[in-house]
């Protein structure tokens, strides 16, 4: 996607995980580094749709405090709620110094696959189990793919294109990948996009039953004693702006350089997936205009699954080759879990917070890695860095890749 | 603005007024309904007993059966009207094809059967089967068709088929793919009857779209889908170009679902505005307008305002007729549908009519084209697609006269 190349710019981050909501809770565990201890948290309720008892999950949701967005928004979505908490938390500074000019060319772009799953099937079994007159009137937009995007458009009354992806479990990079291409071809201005993730019926059902998931503890991506992975909720957004629009203000946190996603078929062999990501990760860094060499630290996918992340080294190797026993590598989900369709922009949200808050780079000396890494350099803590290459491998065989540069 | 201009070279069909498109043009020019009392697994309880079902359904006339059963049938019917596409195009097996499907509901469908079983296993029975399937549209239709390009889904309720054709055409124009398939499809499930009745929005008996006592529209399910081009490569093979995809525009209302009003049409101008310019023509120089025109008492005379506010005095010039008077409201099919419609229009000289069409609103003062077919040539027409939750869509088509 040559066009991209340098056209948007992120000029914000906002995020919510299960280590509290805004970006001061993740950023303050990046500083404590990607290994240190962190306490477990609970499953959360069972699915309100009246489903069969799911296996125990280690799951993390997202500590919130929105009750005055709960009288605002009228809403009770649980996604709709995270992300406006997340948006106001840390980006309504920004928004608010939008003109009505600049609403209307602001786009919201949100990576989601089974958002609406838990609205739609506790809508679903009430009218089917009691009758139509049961259900109320007013929870039927919440049953859409759209509602979460349209109610961020609507707090915020930002009038460009609204979009819900749902291209897989690499929705999240797709959504920025999208927005940065709208920025780049003039149709908006601005864009809040990015991706969110949620318990609900799909992945409670699926992913215990996929040996994903580990019994306990934490996940440890890369390393040779990894056992699993934990399941997250999240909320990853970037704020982008076109950057001939930037350029008279200068600053701003990052350039998106490219990008590229594979969706592929999902029952397709494991070579088929390696051979993908392979491309996907070489066709981002083409459309950048940069290659392997140019790249001085990943953010990967890599949640602690044996397979996943086996086959995500043998991805690595082919890309980067020998360079890749050097290269800092940063498995961001042993900080945040396994957010699906929130992973990605989470994942830059690290790749950022290592370009700004990184300690100078260990050039010319070793940096104590942690654990033993799986034939690659895990770092404890984020070097500084400039040219950033975040990607996801979803559960799902699809790959998104984004290369992300220092402004 | 996209560097290479954009053309339709294929198209397919899946709907309840037929499964080709000959059958769907003569259907349209016709003006027959494809609204019928539906079957009874959505019996009781309901206002409303009718809906637009696809009843020529069969894949296996396109692609291989076994496919078609694995898929289920959403993606189903845009895998059949995938493939029809790619053979209306002679592009069938080829390479860097890529796809974007445009759906309101995705596979909702099928989320309620397995849910279904889900609560049949309860209680200690073996659940294994019962599973749910996160392959997702696209990439079933991609895997069976083959497509090694792009893959994407968009959901933005009604608007989403005309999103997935601005999508596609970006990538084409971004040099990702060398033919798109741009898809809207959708299927009826329990919660769209249960919404659309409980908010009051369903007809009970037909679509009456700009008629005074029009009381709603009615759903109906089915996939339409245009495989586009860049003008270069389809030039270069001298395919039979259909129709130019001249601009696209999208927009959101902002203002929470159901909160829009008839006089606010400040966002649909937006959307109108990025297509326009896109396609680098003026408002003046629109002949037709394909209606969004679902029948509902607010979009229709909301949609009026709307195109009087772009068109100003050249309105009264412009007919704007809606196809939803006979296919029903397909949802995420729908803007594919009339996408279609408009390129048979541009084909054909003809402008579909809104039937059912029996007292003038003067709130809704435009030529909807009443219940007969018109013959016209018209050059540029301009296709509305809003959705609930505010999502806007707007296509410009140009009919096509030669690089």
């Amino acid at each position: 996607m040559t066009e991209a190349r340098g056209h948007a710019v992120i000029t914000g981050i906002a995020a919510s995980t299960w280590l509290g909501t805004g970006i001061e809770p993740l950023f303050q565990a990046f500083a404590e580094g990607l290994d240190a201890r962190r306490p477990s948290a609970k499953a959360p309720s069972q699915s309100q749709a009246g489903g069969a008892e799911p296996a125990p999950l280690d799951f993390r949701p997202v500590t919130l405090d929105v009750s005055h967005l709960l009288r605002e928004t009228r809403t009770d979505d649980r996604l709709a709620i995270q992300l406006l908490a997340a948006i106001e938390a840390d980006l309504s500074g920004a928004i608010s110094k939008l003109g009505d000019a600049e609403r209307a060319q602001t786009s919201v772009v949100l990576g989601n696959t089974s958002g609406c799953v838990d609205a739609y099937l506790r809508f679903y079994a009430k009218g089917t189990r009691e009758g139509p007159r049961a259900v109320n009137p007013v929870d039927f937009p919440t049953t859409l793919p759209n509602y979460q995007a349209v109610q961020v458009s609507s707090a915020f009354s930002l009038a460009g294109a609204n979009a819900t992806i749902g291209s897989g479990l690499s929705a999240g990079l797709d959504a920025v990948g999208y927005a940065a291409a709208r920025l780049a071809s003039g149709k908006e201005r601005f864009s809040l996009a990015g991706g969110v993730e949620a318990s609900n019926e799909v992945n409670r059902t699926l992913l215990p039953r996929s040996e994903l998931l580990v019994g306990a503890g934490l996940p440890r991506p890369l390393r040779k004693n990894r056992r699993g992975t934990v399941l997250a909720e999240g909320v990853g957004i970037l704020y982008l702006e076109r950057r001939s629009s930037r350029e008279r203000q200068g600053g701003g946190l990052g350039a998106i350089l490219g990008y590229a996603s594979a969706a592929g078929a999902a029952d397709a062999g494991s070579d088929d997936l390696r051979r993908r990501g392979v491309d996907t990760l070489t066709h981002a860094l083409r459309g950048s205009g940069l290659g392997a060499a140019d790249v001085d630290a990943v953010f990967p996918s890599a949640n602690g699954s044996r397979r996943g992340d086996a086959l995500e080294l043998e991805i690595l190797r082919e890309v980067f080759g020998p360079r890749l026993r050097t290269l800092p590598i940063y498995p961001a989900k042993a900080v945040f879990g396994e957010c699906l369709t929130a992973s990605g922009p989470l994942q830059c949200i690290a790749a950022l917070y290592a370009m700004h808050h990184g300690r100078a780079s260990a050039r010319g000396r070793s940096l104590r890695a942690v654990g033993k890494g799986d034939g690659v350099r895990l770092a404890d803590r984020f070097e500084r860095c400039e040219c950033a290459l975040v990607y996801t491998v979803g559960v799902d065989h699809t790959v998104s890749a984004l290369v992300i540069g220092k402004l | 603005m996209r560097d290479r201009r954009i053309v339709v070279t294929g198209m397919g069909v899946v709907s309840p007024l037929g499964a080709d498109l000959q059958t769907f043009h003569e259907s349209l020019q016709q003006g027959k309904s494809g609204i019928s009392t539906i079957e009874t697994r959505f019996e009781t309880g309901y206002r409303v007993n009718r809906a637009g079902m696809v009843r020529e359904f069969d894949d296996s006339r396109f692609v291989d059966g076994s496919a078609g059963e694995a898929v289920g049938r959403t993606a189903g019917l845009g895998l059949t009207a995938c493939a029809m596409a790619q053979r209306d195009a002679g592009l069938e097996g080829s390479t860097r094809c890529g796809i974007v499907v445009g759906t309101a509901m995705g596979e909702a469908l099928e989320r309620e059967a397995v849910w279904e079983e889900r609560q049949a296993a309860a209680g200690g029975a073996d659940d294994a089967h019962a599973r749910y399937d996160t392959r997702g549209i696209h990439r079933k239709i991609a895997a069976a068709l083959g497509l090694d390009g792009p893959g994407h889904l968009v959901a933005s309720t009604c608007a989403s088929g005309n999103h997935a054709i601005d999508w596609a055409c970006d990538l084409l124009g971004a040099g990702e793919a060398d033919a798109m398939l741009a898809v809207g499809v959708d299927t009826i499930g329990h919660v769209d009857l249960l919404g659309f009745s409980r908010l009051l929005l369903q007809a009970p008996d037909a679509c009456r779209p700009f008629d005074l006592h029009r009381k709603g529209t009615i759903l109906s399910e089915g996939a339409g889908a245009l495989l586009l081009e860049p003008l270069p490569l389809a030039a270069k093979r001298s395919a039979n170009i259909l129709a130019e995809v001249a601009g696209c525009g999208l927009s959101c209302d902002a203002g929470g679902a159901f909160k829009s009003s008839v006089s606010d049409v400040r966002t649909l101008g937006l959307a109108a505005e990025s297509a326009l310019h896109e396609a680098r023509i003026s408002p003046q120089e629109i002949d037709f307008i394909s209606a969004h025109g679902s029948g509902t008492r607010l979009n229709d005379a909301r949609e009026t305002q709307f195109a009087r506010s772009l068109l100003g005095p050249h309105a009264d010039r412009v007919p704007m007729s809606s196809i939803k008077s006979m296919l029903g409201h397909g949802q995420g099919a729908a803007a594919a549908f009339e996408a279609i419609a408009c390129v048979l229009s541009l084909q054909h000289g003809v402008l579909y009519p809104t039937i059912n069409f029996e007292t003038p609103d003067p709130q809704c003062d435009m030529d909807c084209v009443p219940n007969t077919a018109r013959e016209a040539r018209v050059d540029v027409i301009m296709s509305n697609a809003f959705g609930v939750g505010g999502n806007n869509s707007i296509i410009v088509l140009k009919r096509w006269k030669g690089a």
